[in-house]
């Protein structure tokens, strides 16, 4: 899993049928130092993730498979949760 | 998934029997900064993926990398790892940067 920041939405009319007519949400991945990533990649919505939400994506295709209804569905990417805050650690600290 | 550029096909010509009768698309996968100027242009690295849907080129497509661009074939099995799950028609950008 990893954090994203949802930044917009996009459909795909002619898609695989698992996908058609499902809004999807933009997102792109935190990288260290605040950054986000170069490009940004596509997910499906768990949770009602809106713009500007940093939110956690998992990349467990089976959730993509039952949340679409298609055992061939052809995604990995799904925002499961929205991030409320999250800290740093600091170095040299246990888990 | 990632958004992308279609930049051509590729046709093969020898190959593993379960690759055949599918369509084969160079895509460039599409930067937030070219994303949000909707400039037509990639900046990615080129991938190859696999199509049913027949996007010409130029068009924006997102796609998929990984064991699930294999699952169309479900339960067969084809070597496939990129696949266009979609042609896409409106979107909204935002960048947060």
């Amino acid at each position: 899993m990893y954090l994203a920041r949802i930044e917009g939405t996009a459909t795909a009319t002619m898609s695989h049928a698992s996908l058609k007519g499902r809004k999807l949400l933009i997102a792109r991945r935190s990288e260290p130092g605040g950054r986000l990533a170069r490009e940004p990649i596509l997910v499906l919505d768990a949770v009602g993730a809106g713009l500007g939400d940093l939110v956690l994506i998992s990349t467990d295709g089976e959730l993509c498979r039952r949340l679409t209804g298609f055992k061939t569905a052809p995604v990995r990417l799904t925002a499961v949760a929205i991030v409320d805050h999250w800290t740093p650690r600091t170095a040299g600290e246990s888990a | 998934m990632r958004l992308g550029i279609v930049k051509g096909t590729v046709v093969l010509s020898r190959g593993l029997a379960s690759l055949e009768g599918t369509r084969y698309l160079i895509v460039e996968p599409v930067t937030a900064e070219n994303l949000k100027a909707g400039n037509g242009r990639g900046g990615g690295r080129e991938v190859v993926a696999a199509d049913h849907l027949g996007p010409g080129r130029g068009q924006l497509v997102c796609f998929e990398e990984g064991r699930e661009g294999c699952s169309p074939w479900l339960p067969a099995g084809v070597p496939v790892d990129a696949y266009v799950c979609g042609i896409i028609d409106s979107s909204t950008y935002h960048p947060m940067d």
